[in-house]
């Protein structure tokens, strides 16, 4: 409630009363989407939580029950979940012989379809990371800019952005947990705390690794601000790696005592093995843009990030601004190669920013076709499996006929998903449009 | 937003973070028994659990008397199909899977299976069960002869899993692979070998048609369907197929050895890390080719514990075998 209050949402017809309710219309308007999206999963992705809960309901750790390919973080969040969801007494779901089929080998994965009670008890915590995320945009816009309206907007476009209404409430995917520990770690270096910040980044890199690639952001905004006293420098670049040692020995310690070291960073050797090897001309390569090959566009990524950051803070203005920009073309160069749809979550988050804050209206295009594009892929990719618990649980639809009609219609996925992930390239080549607009106009909107 | 309450919002959410770990890797607040007794006409058991979690118990008429231990076949020094940190990777699972499921077993190499295999055939009787995980059978207990020790040690009631390729056709040496070209399945199972699928590096087989004592694999929460090394039971006598058909060839499949009182279970697909699960499961439960499941009672744990009783007829040989959780975190089978 103090939140709402501080947002002005107790006045009544006051500007300031106005701007509070629409505040309030943006937060129903998610809660309501949400729930409106709730009864729909991907259970698949989600039986590799579900086994890596009941791995530790059996006494093993994160990694021994051998389905949690991810870094550590979430899977400690997800632990202490875990042992929350023990005092409700609802069942995580059911294996179900209809699933069974002559593609795949029937694992417990392949067969698992969530129960409704788990879909709608485990998006809680995802939808409070939303929050907690969208929260951090509203109040680190409304500090640097004073304007609640522009802060509203940054709120709104990470909290109804459609990929986070997908990833979050329909892919049951916690994305929104590394954005929101690299826009705690962005907030927290604007207000020169380096030790927090390194700490926050820290956190963000071992939730899904993608967020470090702000380092280089990170570097030329100590750099700046330092305004050539290398002393200086040093001393908070010092701070920033401080913190982000502790906060990795907190989550690395139980893991290397465990010898699971190696499991935590499974996740990248996962998603660069498989398809990205074999022969095939650069046409080929191109024409099937699977996301495990990122890692051969890797190091032309890697130069841009370097070079665009570098040229952000050769601008005249507002460090803060141009740590935000920096930071906002790095993560979403990331993402010129197409992704696993829910990855440019964390885009999302900066892109919020990128608007609201530093007023970069060209990035709502990127916003919106990461918004669109990303959930249309995803949505041939899940097809009707998402409809799996709703038929298992209701009598709206028949689980054998869902089932059967997605094997009917998966010939024809497979023909568009072709198209669609073509399509991914689109976002990334609009990130750079709008990363060279921006830094080509960077003092206009600054000012 | 004041810097006092940045840190606050993140020490509460590291806080978060710390007792997840805590709870992961120091506390395990989770406990889960179970227990038998005999009692007039029949058993009684109780499970208890504090977590929220469906169990089964299932009274299993085996027919023959199954060894409680188990070796695991691991041995990198010789050449499967299988890349060496996968298979380890995988058999880490397999051991963790069987350890929830309270199965003691030990991991044994090449030279070791031999000896084993050598001292059980001198006391005419097996006192452990073996998986090979990995498709291929050492030179040490098999070279492709009907006197070959592994042949000797099934007569006298072995018990042999099996999984990763097509049954007794590859032998594995430290420098390859050897592939029988004819007479494995006759050795094994009795049968010819067209009746052992071998389109290893073509086609998987991933079967879709219930077998035939498909509900036996059902009450055991088991749904295996690959039958790329599938086994045809139109020529088997003594046999239970639990999992699934496709083409004439069954996916998983427990026969009576051809030559003797062993048995061989075959899981007619890959080892993969998420199919370990299932064969602890068949493993664990002391499932046989004669077995037929006596009684079934089912229910729901929520720190709680639940008793029941079931009816034996002393004249046969039973083992009750309880588990808890979809996907199982807790099991346990009380021979009787």
């Amino acid at each position: 409630m103090d939140f709402f209050h501080l947002s002005g949402v107790l006045g009544d017809n006051s500007a300031k009363g106005r701007i509070g309710r629409s505040l309030l219309y943006i937060f129903i308007a998610g809660i309501v989407l949400r729930l409106f999206l709730g009864p729909l999963s991907f259970s698949f992705d989600m039986s590799f939580f579900v086994i890596t809960g009941a791995g530790f309901e059996s006494g093993r750790t994160l990694y021994e029950a051998g389905n949690f390919y991810y870094p550590p973080v979430y899977g400690y969040f997800l632990s202490a979940l875990t042992y929350m969801w023990n005092f409700l007494p609802f069942q995580s779901g059911y294996m179900s012989e209809l699933l069974v089929n002559s593609t795949a080998v029937s694992d417990f994965s392949q067969v698992y379809i969530s129960s409704m009670a788990l879909v709608f008890v485990y998006k809680i915590p995802l939808t409070v990371i939303d929050l907690a995320c969208s929260w951090l945009i509203y109040v680190m816009v409304k500090e640097k800019t004073g304007d609640r309206r522009k802060a509203e907007i940054g709120f709104a476009l990470f909290f109804l952005s459609p990929l986070v209404l997908w990833s979050s409430s329909v892919a049951c995917m916690f994305d929104s947990l590394s954005a929101f520990f690299m826009i705690f770690s962005i907030y927290s270096l604007t207000k020169n705390q380096y030790l927090l910040s390194g700490a926050m980044l820290s956190l963000a890199f071992f939730t899904k690794l993608f967020p470090i690639v702000i380092g280089f952001a990170v570097i030329c905004y100590i750099i700046s601000g330092s305004e050539g006293r290398w002393k200086e420098v040093f001393k908070k670049a010092a701070m920033y790696a401080a913190g982000f040692a502790i906060a990795a020995a907190i989550v690395l310690l139980p893991l290397v005592l465990n010898g699971e070291l190696s499991s935590s960073f499974g996740f990248f050797g996962d998603r660069t093995e498989g398809t990205s090897s074999g022969g095939g001309g650069l046409l080929d390569f191109f024409a099937n843009p699977t996301p495990d090959k990122f890692i051969y566009a890797f190091p032309i990524m890697f130069l841009l990030i370097a070079i665009f950051s570098m040229l952000a803070f050769m601008r005249d203005g507002d460090d803060d601004k141009k740590l935000v920009m920096a930071s906002v073309i790095s993560v979403c160069t990331l993402f010129i190669w197409p992704p696993i749809p829910t990855y440019p979550v964390i885009a999302i988050a900066l892109i919020a920013l990128a608007v609201a804050y530093c007023g970069r209206r060209e990035w709502l295009i990127p916003w919106l076709l990461f918004s669109i594009l990303m959930v249309v892929h995803h949505i041939l990719n899940f097809g009707g499996r998402i409809l799996y618990t709703l038929a298992n649980e209701t009598s709206l639809l028949d689980l054998g006929s869902t089932v059967a009609k997605y094997f009917q219609f998966l010939p024809l996925s497979w023909d568009l998903m072709y198209y669609t992930l073509l399509a991914l390239f689109i976002p990334g080549i609009a990130c750079i449009i709008a990363a060279f607009y921006s830094l080509k106009h960077g003092e206009e909107a600054e000012t | 937003m004041k810097t006092g309450k940045l840190y606050v919002l993140a020490i509460a959410v590291v806080a978060f973070m710390v007792a997840g770990q805590f709870l992961a890797y120091g506390a395990n607040p989770y406990h889960t028994s179970s227990d038998s007794w005999s009692v007039y006409g029949g058993i009684g058991y109780e499970v208890s659990s504090n977590t929220s979690s469906n169990y089964d118990a299932l009274l299993i008429d085996t027919g023959i008397y199954i060894p409680d231990g188990l070796m695991i076949y691991e041995d990198s020094s010789y050449v499967s199909y299988f890349d060496q940190s996968y298979m380890l990777e995988t058999t880490d699972l397999l051991c963790s899977e069987l350890s929830l499921r309270n199965v003691e077993y030990t991991i044994v190499d090449a030279e070791q299976i031999r000896a084993e295999l050598e001292e059980d055939i001198s006391n005419g009787s097996a006192d452990m069960r073996l998986i090979i995980p990995v498709g291929v059978l050492p030179d040490t207990i098999y070279d492709g002869g009907p006197d070959s020790l592994i042949l000797k040690w099934l007569e006298t009631g072995g018990v042999l899993y099996w999984t990763g390729y097509t049954l007794g056709c590859g032998i594995s040496s430290v420098s390859g692979v050897y592939e029988r070209d004819s007479g494995y399945a006759a050795d094994f199972l009795g049968i010819a070998d067209q009746d052992i699928r071998k389109d290893p590096y073509v086609s998987s087989l991933y079967a879709t048609e219930k077998a035939e004592d498909y509900c036996i694999g059902e009450s055991m929460s088991i749904m295996y369907n690959d039958s790329t090394f599938g086994i045809n039971t139109q020529n088997l006598t003594d046999y239970i197929s639990i999992g699934f058909t496709s083409s004439g060839y069954d996916s998983l499949v427990l026969a009576k050895y051809q030559g003797g009182d062993g048995m061989i279970v075959v899981f007619g697909g890959k080892p993969a890390i998420n199919t370990m699960p299932t064969i602890a499961q068949v493993i664990a439960s002391k499932l046989t080719y004669c077995s037929v499941i006596a009684e079934h009672d089912s229910g729901k744990l929520f720190h709680s514990s639940e008793r029941g009783t079931m009816e034996t007829d002393p004249s046969k040989i039973y083992s009750l075998y309880i588990y808890v959780g979809t996907p199982q975190i807790y099991a346990r089978t009380f021979d009787h």
